[in-house]
């Protein structure tokens, strides 16, 4: 393999002004900015080795490293360079599809923070305050592909609630922020669907003109209803049979888990004494249980191509040698969903991450490394690989920052050489 | 004869709702979409009709549902049997009530898997559990007492309970079947109706509303009795409003039928308003030909698992099938042409409806775990297999839920009689694997809550940051937040391999906290876990495999404990 290596300083301390933004008054939840406050967020250039197998397809890769100090950062990789941009310790991070815009919440002072990192100081980073009545307990954001508007759900302590041997009681609170007017409405819709049980999932459809909530009880439940509700219009439709939504395909087909009413609506991988929510295709109120290659033991994400044709679920199989992280690809044929193929790594790879879909192409792109040389050891060599769907065949790309031994790496997005990407 | 008696109605119609993704206001008035339809006959696939006679109206089907494998099971009451169809209208299965042990069958429903019928000529009256796989009969749930003689005449399922409509005309009790007793009421001149399972519902029938005053109000409130969303419902005279039903994941379905005289024909008219929608109000009529023979349409109604609502309408020659979607016309009654009105309710999934039976007093749960010390990763090992592997049989105490039905939700994987596998997801509890059991199986208290708002003193079970705290041998029961302070917080580049059983993988923040404890590596990115989770409905203390990367892609930290004596 031709791998070429070259050094890249860009820039140097790039400090950001952001503007702080306060309630508006009469007007419940929206936002206005009122000028300029303390710094805060540093995004910083750094220097580093990009290996050149840089995809001709993309423009841009985004992810987050959990550094070695124990501190993390967002940062975003293009062929000229990468942007790093230190995160708060307890946040919660969004990317959309365009990677000029990464929005995160510091769940300390509940400020929300969007990162452009085209822009230099001081639009850099903006801020906007959030309404916040109690202690934040954690939000769940979803940045739109467009990344003009974000979803956030966000959950506070119940006043007077305590802390104890039961979790503090807490009650979420939705709002939709308008990216481009710096604008943050409540998104009172969820909370009437949302009493009693807590927001699994968000997911915008690819046209940015609807978001996904799926729903569940506590318990590390991954939902058991879904609803789609479009900003635009308030309106909502509750998309029976779905109880997670994992990716919304360019009709609005969604790929997801079914929800199960009894134990035989559940999917039981060979030779386990329990079963998983059924991996499913939901479109046009019909739902197709997808078939799963009977290796697969798990799944837990999945992503469908731009001309919807294609799916790629990230799950776990047992084989040979044990158990492994696996990409199961399946294809649209003339006869329904069928499986086109499975990778493990065959051994020589370890699967962590899938990240998108090459946009408009079949080329799907996974975060993996070099397994461990012994058992137990760590994961090294940490890439981008992209995975031909069509043929299988499987492209070693760039490496990734912060891929050393002692830091941790995951892979968000991609930008596509048009601009446009798939989470 | 009940079947004479109670087929009275002739030549209606039924249409039907589709709630699921119809958005209010974009939709015309649907039509019934006929999926397929059945011929008269004693044949394959074919449905008997019995004309009039001096002594009876004529009468034909007696209810259908439609199975979650998308099959048509179909009380074939003619000919005796009863009759499953596929979606074509091909036969499936043909068993004949006698070798059921059925003599007059009522209603059906799937209930975890197995067919519930109805069948009110027996005594004391039962519901009837069938396995259609071996075509045989499995038993029956017995009805309360005092109960029995007014009989089951409408009925739905879910994982939740058998939910029953007792009773004819006026009064209808409506009951959870599995709970053994009367549990709400509902009466024309008394229409409360309080379905915990989704929250407090009460429906109120105004009873001489002024124009423009709603005439049916539906009130939902939360668990701390405050009223969370009230829906009203206009223009419709509050003679004719009844509560119809609910879709079967969890949101209130309340509709209004109406029998209407249209001159050529009966107009059936339904009115429908569901909590989880912000555009509430849809409805939907067909007028069919008064030639057309009988309709009983508490019976004649089912929801699939798309959550569309199909219809039996039964001809004279010929049985057909159909999904209607809901358009956005409100009702046109007129004064004095209702023929009848629908009265039923059915209910949700999951939970419970009934009134709050007295609370069993609170567990003692603050006994201290049996700590040797000093206190090893084999220890706390031993908890988690104790936990995860203690068998238990469901009583039915354990089963029905006993205190603060709004919250108390059931695991979903259990069943009366049932022998399992794993202590019950409990939120807020952290009960030993001993008085689980002991409890459970004596039912004296509820085996787990998956509703995690209220710690119930009901309940037994664990959730999963009290497992952590009785492997971690810890004296009190600590949450996903409190437990880190017992811990060194591993970076996120620690690999498996470093891992040992007790360490923990932790997601503090809301939503979703959840924590879950390392047993044993297995792959580069998998390793073996114990938890108590609902993760894939498995509602218990479940062993498997999970991954490091699935975990820290959701905000999971790893975490060990500091106090290990080894």
């Amino acid at each position: 393999m031709d791998v070429r290596t070259r050094t890249l300083l860009v820039g140097t301390l790039v400090a950001f002004v952001p503007m702080v933004i306060s309630p508006a008054l009469g007007c419940a939840g929206e936002m206005t900015a009122t000028g300029p406050s303390e710094i805060v967020p540093v995004a910083t250039a750094s220097e580093r080795t990009v290996d050149a197998e840089w995809p001709e397809g993309l423009q841009a890769v985004i992810g987050r490293t959990e550094t070695s100090t124990g501190t993390y950062s967002v940062w975003r990789v293009t062929r000229d360079g990468d942007m790093l941009m230190d995160l708060p310790t307890n946040h919660v991070l969004a990317t959309g599809e365009r990677g000029t815009s990464i929005a995160y919440s510091d769940l300390d002072t509940g400020e929300l923070h969007i990162w452009h990192p085209g822009k230099s100081s001081p639009e850099g980073v903006t801020s906007l305050d959030v309404p916040t009545s109690g202690e934040v307990l954690g939000d769940v954001l979803a940045l739109s592909p467009d990344e003009t508007r974000l979803a956030l759900v966000r959950y506070e302590q119940v006043p007077g609630s305590t802390e104890g041997a039961e979790e503090a009681a807490s009650v979420g609170h939705g709002f939709l922020v308008d990216l481009l007017t710096e604008t943050v409405d409540r998104w009172e819709w969820l909370e009437t669907v949302s009493d009693g049980v807590e927001v699994t999932a968000l997911r915008w459809d690819p046209a940015s003109n609807s978001v996904y909530v799926s729903l569940g009880p506590s318990g590390g439940s991954q939902g058991e209803k879904s609803y789609r509700y479009d900003p635009d219009t308030g309106e909502s439709t509750k998309l029976y049979g779905v109880a997670a939504v994992l990716d919304v395909g360019p009709s609005g087909q969604i790929v997801g888990l079914g929800a199960a009413y009894s134990p035989s609506d559940l999917d039981y991988p060979t030779g386990l004494q329990y079963g998983h929510l059924p991996l499913i295709l939901w479109a046009d109120s019909q739902l197709v249980r997808l078939p799963r290659e009977p290796s697969l033991t798990a799944w837990d994400s999945a992503w469908m191509s731009a001309d919807g044709k294609t799916i790629v679920v990230r799950g776990s199989a047992s084989g040979g040698s044990g158990e492994s992280s696996c990409l199961e690809v399946l294809g649209l044929g003339d006869s329904g969903w069928e499986l086109r193929s499975l990778f493990d790594g065959g051994g020589l790879m370890t699967v962590l991450y899938g990240v998108a879909f090459e946009p408009g192409t079949s080329s799907f792109y996974f975060q993996a490394g070099t397994p461990p040389a012994t058992p137990g050891g760590a994961v090294t060599d940490v890439r981008l690989y992209g995975l031909d769907t069509i043929t299988g065949q499987v492209s070693r790309h760039l490496e990734l920052p912060g891929a050393d031994a002692d830091q941790y790496l995951q892979t968000l997005g991609i930008v596509g050489s048009g601009g446009e990407a798939r989470r | 004869m009940l079947a004479a008696t109670a087929l009275l109605v002739a030549a209606l119609i039924v249409v039907l709702v589709y709630v699921g993704s119809v958005v209010a206001g974009k939709k015309g008035v649907g039509e019934a979409t006929e999926v397929f339809a059945l011929s008269i006959g004693s044949g394959p696939a074919e449905i008997g009709y019995a004309e009039a006679t001096e002594e009876e109206e004529a009468w034909g089907p007696w209810s259908f549902t439609v199975l979650k494998n998308g099959n048509v099971a179909i009380l074939d009451a003619v000919n005796q049997r009863l009759l499953v169809v596929d979606q074509s209208g091909e036969e499936r299965q043909s068993i004949a009530y006698e070798d059921l042990g059925l003599v007059s069958p009522v209603d059906l429903c799937e209930w975890w898997g197995r067919l519930a019928i109805a069948e009110c000529s027996t005594s004391p009256e039962a519901v009837v559990l069938v396995d259609l796989d071996s075509r045989r009969r499995e038993g029956q749930v017995e009805l309360p007492d005092g109960l029995a003689e007014a009989g089951p005449r409408f009925m739905t399922a879910s994982d939740g309970g058998l939910q029953l409509v007792l009773g004819m005309s006026e009064s209808h009790r409506v009951t959870d079947g599995n709970k053994g007793h009367d549990v709400a009421k509902i009466k024309k001149a008394e229409p409360a109706v309080d379905m915990p399972g989704i929250g407090s519902v009460t429906v109120e029938l105004a009873s001489a509303p002024a124009e423009g005053e709603s005439a049916i109000r539906l009130t939902r409130a939360n668990e701390r009795g405050k009223a969370a969303r009230t829906v009203a419902v206009d223009d419709i005279p509050a003679e004719r409003v009844e509560p119809l039903g609910s879709t079967r994941d969890g949101d209130l379905l309340a509709a209004t039928a109406y029998f209407v005289n249209a001159g050529n024909g009966v107009q059936v008219k339904f009115y429908v308003e569901e909590f989880s929608r912000t555009d509430l109000g849809t409805s939907a009529s067909v007028t069919v030909p008064t030639d057309e023979f009988y309709l009983w349409p508490e019976r004649y109604l089912s929801v699939d698992q798309q959550g569309r609502i199909w219809c039996m309408v039964a001809q004279k020659d010929q049985v057909s099938f159909r999904i209607l979607e809901l358009g956005p016309e409100r009702p046109d009654v007129t004064d004095g042409s209702v023929a009848r009105g629908i009265t039923a309710l059915v209910r949700r999934v999951g939970g419970a409806i009934g009134s709050a039976v007295s609370p069993a007093e609170a567990l003692a749960d603050t006994d201290p775990p049996a700590r040797s010390n000093p206190w090893t990763r084999a220890s706390g090992k031993s908890v988690a297999l104790n936990y995860g592997y203690l068998t238990w049989t469901c009583s039915s105490g354990a089963y029905y839920r006993s205190c603060n039905l709004a919250d108390n939700i059931r695991p979903r994987n259990i069943y009366i009689g049932g022998v399992f596998t794993g202590v019950s997801y409990g939120w807020g509890k952290w009960t030993t694997p001993s008085t689980f059991k002991s409890s459970v199986e004596a039912g004296t208290y509820d085996a787990g809550d998956i509703g995690s708002t209220t710690v119930e003193p009901c309940v037994v079970g664990t959730d999963c940051s009290g497992l952590v705290s009785r492997i971690w041998g810890l004296s009190t029961k600590h949450s996903t937040t409190t437990l880190p302070a017992h811990a060194v917080l591993l970076a996120d580049s620690t690999p498996l391999g470093n891992l040992a059983f007790g360490d923990v993988f932790d997601r503090t923040i809301s939503p979703g906290r959840h924590v879950l404890c390392f047993n044993a590596y297995q792959g580069a990115d998998t390793f073996y876990c114990c938890e108590s989770t609902t993760r894939n409905n498995v509602d218990r203390v479940v062993f498997w495999t999970r991954s490091k990367a699935e975990l820290l892609a959701n905000s999971y930290h790893m975490y060990r404990y500091r106090h290990w004596t080894n």
